[in-house]
């Protein structure tokens, strides 16, 4: 293992035949002294550029050195874009994986780089391929994936986080890629909000549900925020919030109960007039978590959750009746506007197969129209495939699972543990022997057959 | 016998409320009125009380209608007068003559001096007999002594004196039939002050003292034998005091089996604290407001029982056959009485036990009537079910609307023609979309199931970092936290 201490050194080891393990762990020992990153940054002699001299994909470790230290080293200099782009199209996974750490510094220096140009979106491209790459299998956790999201964030790309969110998340490690528990919550939290903010409620609701149930022994300021949003994306998909479910650790649940959304999530879906007076009283609280929008749009969905109580009870009910339904007092209810809204609103619920519907329009009196409720049609034929497709999926889990059974199984930790369990029933043998001597060897023999039997049922 | 600490505890209730009996009547603000379209016969349906029950359902009476108060007043006195409560006395005479409209009645100071002369020496009576017994320590002189001082209580209506008494007697009690004779006593005071959620402690200690006797019979065959009359009228009292109790919880569906299963004989129970037709009101009342018609059926009609109840109050043998009949306008119309509302039944209102849950039973009664009728049909006509029940159409229609919210109709509602339709659904299609339902759920909670490990196995589990104070909280969210407003 040698010791670098020159710009030349790096390119140098880079160009032997050293394997890329030695590498590495030359160039971490390089960068844990304190002259390692300048170094790193700084230009060779003459201000020649040390890339120069490295191919991007067999001497990846070096440029990755190399690129991080000088993307994030102030006054470094700067490194064209195109070469960013063309290393993340570039590198060699495998070696990249050797410093993982360094593959996230270097993402955030390209996210910074892309800050200073005032031009965020530059970084999604790079770091996009830098992730796919990266990653050993599609839905594997890196810290690239947080990044990526609070980039698309943060530059109101939402589309661009699309390919990435909806890939579910199967696989973690953290050899190769450093995450710890904020980088988790951050992801689902993020994933959320970019769900949300496309309307896509459901995906929403289940990243936020995801952030809320990560394990832990307590609760986090990220779920909390994750927990007002998950309440008012619940109302505006089902009309009403759901509870918890069963494995939100109980410290979290216990944070998460004392929250004036509660007032809110009762009244829903009361009439928008009194939704909207909870909003007023405690404005500053809302605004202070950024969730004023969120909420309006709740509200403005209230009435179609009242229309759907309708359904369940009337077959048939005229549009003034609907209009007192989600008015608040009857006098608003009968104003020409009214009507309209109202009218409008059982349009667009028909439009979006929302509500099944007619409406038999009478022009001289609006208010008078009828609207007959149908019920939803059922499915033409039952069709297989999608019923194959689910038994498909769960089948694909139940194997996942099974898989991830054995591992534990041939685990370490376990294995101890069992061996440890029948040690311990050996020795209880041995004193029940010790004590029944009267009774003579046969009572030892017994009781071992017995245990022996039971031993052998355990192991099957 | 060692004396449990819990046995000497008082009631709340009872602590609260030591003054006049009278006061201690929860008075719910309402008034009943009687006319010919409410006939009430007072004077035959106090005659069948006696006792204090007698006074004080008077009294509840003369509170709830005007009409009749003088009238009832005047028989709640006729009754004091003949009883050592002064106290009460004082009060209902007071309340007569604050009546608009009354003949002043004299306050009977010969009978309220004497009496408490009475009252005096009777308790110093009993005080000193119990310092002797107590000084001497004869068990059962003591336990006896109590029973007196406690029953000598009642009789003035100091209720928490009375209780006190008799629980104190509990430590004297040397065998079974004392623990029933005391909880019998017991259960009487509870019951007139309608206490009814402390009946249950000792319903059960009686009928396990009325069980542990048991065994007795074949050693000692005579007073708490099982199959004795005495045995018999001992359960019957405890299964009225029992079904009192699930009627004072509302529980109306086991009130309805209690009484139900009533043995005939009430013992001296029998127009003190109850009479027969009481008895056969408040079970059909409950068990029609609480049970299917086919239960009704076994259990009502074709029980031995309470057949003899039944043929007290020979109106309440209407009232089950036409409900039996589906003449739904007949039974709430012997409900009410020959009157167009429901809440209005004198008979009704007026009974001391049965007032507070007059309107929610009617209500619950009313209902499973509606169900019932809607049961064989698809569609029918609104204006046709208003008719059937004697109700106005907009009161029927704001009925079957919360009905269906409650999900004990399901059908839906034409208000363009008022109709009733009942929903039709196909089990398969259900069934398919079930399932789908299911499938998808399972997969996403199993795939949550598996990232949940993973996360565990690599270890990246909340944590408050190290060297900070407890929970974590510290923790801030840099990475930008958008507001939403500007994303209308």
């Amino acid at each position: 293992m040698s010791t670098l201490s020159s710009l030349n050194d790096v390119v140098t080891i880079s160009h032997s035949n050293v394997p890329p393990p030695n590498i590495a762990n030359a160039l971490k020992s390089l960068v844990k002294r304190e002259v390692g990153d300048p170094l790193l940054a700084s230009l060779g002699p003459e201000n020649s550029d040390p890339l120069a001299h490295l191919h991007q994909t067999a001497h990846t470790l070096a440029v990755l050195y190399i690129l991080s230290a000088r993307l994030n080293t102030q006054g470094a200099a700067p490194v064209p874009f195109e070469y960013i782009d063309s290393f993340c199209a570039n590198f060699d996974p495998d070696q990249a994986r050797l410093a993982p750490e360094r593959v996230t510094w270097l993402a955030k220096g390209i996210e910074d780089l892309a800050d200073r140009n005032q031009n965020p979106r530059l970084a999604i491209g790079p770091i996009r391929n830098l992730m796919s790459r990266y990653a050993p299998s599609k839905g594997f956790f890196t810290s690239l994936h947080v990044i990526l999201l609070r980039i698309c964030v943060k530059s109101e790309c939402w589309n661009h986080a699309l390919p990435i969110l909806d890939v579910p998340l199967s696989d973690v490690d953290k050899v190769i890629s450093d995450v710890n528990y904020l980088d988790n919550l951050t992801y689902y939290y993020l994933g959320g909000v970019i769900y949300a903010v496309l309307k896509r409620w459901k995906q929403a609701e289940e990243f936020f549900e995801m952030c809320v149930a990560a394990p832990g022994n307590i609760a986090s300021a990220v779920q909390l925020e994750a927990f007002k949003k998950l309440t008012l994306v619940q109302l505006i998909s089902y009309g009403k919030t759901r509870p918890l479910p069963k494995y939100v650790t109980f410290t979290t649940s216990r944070v998460l109960k004392q929250q004036p959304y509660q007032t809110f999530a009762k009244n829903y879906p009361n009439s928008s007039v009194a939704l909207g007076q909870i909003l007023e009283k405690d404005l500053a609280h809302f605004t202070a978590d950024g969730n004023v929008g969120l909420m309006k749009q709740a509200i403005r969905h209230a009435p179609r959750w009242i229309v759907r109580r309708l359904t369940d009870t009337y077959v048939t009910l005229s549009v003034a009746e609907i209009s007192k339904a989600i008015a608040s007092d009857v006098a608003a209810a009968s104003t020409p506007e009214a009507i309209q809204e109202a009218t409008l609103l059982i349009l667009s619920m028909i439009e979006q197969n929302e509500i099944y519907a007619t409406l038999t329009p009478t022009p001289d009196n609006p208010a008078a129209a009828i609207v007959t409720f149908r019920d939803p049609p059922p499915p033409k034929y039952f069709d297989p495939a999608v019923l194959e497709k689910i038994v498909r999926d769960a089948q694909g889990n139940n194997t996942q699972l099974g898989l991830l059974d054995r591992d534990v199984g041939k685990s370490r930790a376990y294995l101890n543990k069992v061996n440890l369990a029948s040690k311990a029933r050996m020795v209880l043998l041995g004193q029940w022997a010790v004590k029944d001597k009267e009774g003579g060897a046969m009572a030892f023999d017994d009781m071992a057959e017995l245990e022996m039997e039971r031993l052998r049922g355990d192991w099957d | 016998m060692t004396s449990t600490p819990e046995d000497i505890e008082l009631p709340e209730a009872a602590q609260t409320t030591a003054g006049p009996s009278v006061a201690a009547l929860k008075v719910t603000a309402g008034q009943v009125v009687v006319d010919e379209n409410h006939p009430f016969d007072l004077d035959a349906y106090l005659s069948s009380y006696s006792g204090r029950t007698a006074y004080m359902r008077a009294v509840f009476i003369a509170q709830r209608c005007p009409s009749l108060a003088p009238q009832a007043y005047q028989t709640a006195l006729a009754h004091l007068v003949q009883g050592a409560d002064v106290q009460s006395y004082v009060t209902i005479l007071s309340a007569y003559n604050s009546l608009p409209g009354a003949t002043q009645a004299p306050q009977d100071q010969e009978y309220v001096d004497r009496t408490i002369a009475n009252n005096t020496k009777e308790k110093d009576r009993l005080e000193v007999d119990l310092k002797t017994y107590a000084a001497n320590m004869i068990k059962e002189s003591v336990r006896l002594s109590h029973r007196e001082l406690g029953r000598y209580y009642y009789s003035t209506g100091d209720y928490a004196a009375a209780l006190r008494n008799h629980m104190k007697s509990r430590e004297f009690c040397t065998n079974a039939s004392h623990v029933i004779e005391m909880c019998i006593s017991v259960l009487e005071i509870l019951l007139e002050q309608q206490n009814y959620a402390h009946l249950s402690t000792y319903i059960y200690k009686a009928e396990t003292a009325l069980d542990a006797s048991q065994p007795a019979k074949t050693s000692k065959p005579g007073s708490t034998g099982a199959g004795s009359p005495e045995r018999l009228k001992i359960q019957a009292k405890l299964e009225f005091a029992s079904a009192m109790a699930e009627m004072g919880a509302g529980r109306y569906d086991k009130a309805a089996y209690a009484f139900l299963k009533m043995k005939n004989d009430l013992g001296d129970w029998n127009g003190k604290v109850v009479t027969p037709s009481d008895i056969a009101i408040y079970g059909t009342l409950c068990a029609l407001a609480s049970l299917s018609r086919s239960a009704i059926k076994a259990a009502v009609l074709e029980s031995e029982t309470f057949g003899y109840y039944l043929e007290q109050e020979p109106y309440i043998r209407d009232i089950l056959d036409a409900y039996m009949g589906s003449k739904f306008k007949d039974v709430l119309l012997l409900m009410e009485r020959y009157s167009a509302s429901l809440f209005h039944c004198a008979r009704h209102l007026l009974d001391i036990h049965l007032a507070h849950h007059v309107p929610t039973l009617a209500q619950q009664i009313r209902n499973r009537a509606l169900v019932l009728y809607f049961q064989p049909f698809a569609t029918v006509h609104l204006e046709r079910m208003a008719a059937a029940f004697g109700m106005e159409l907009t009161d029927m229609e704001a009925n079957i609307v919360k009905l269906i919210e409650e999900g004990l109709i399901k059908a839906r509602i034409d208000s363009q023609n008022k109709i009733l339709k009942a929903k039709d659904h196909d089990p398969r299609v259900e069934l398919y979309n079930r399932a789908v339902a299911a499938g998808l759920e399972t997969e996403a909670s199993t795939r949550k199931l598996l990232w949940r490990m993973k996360l565990l196995q690599a270890d990246i589990v909340i944590r408050a970092p190290k060297g900070q104070r407890g929970d974590g909280r510290q923790d801030s969210l840099q990475s930008g936290l958008i507001g939403w407003d500007d994303l209308q």
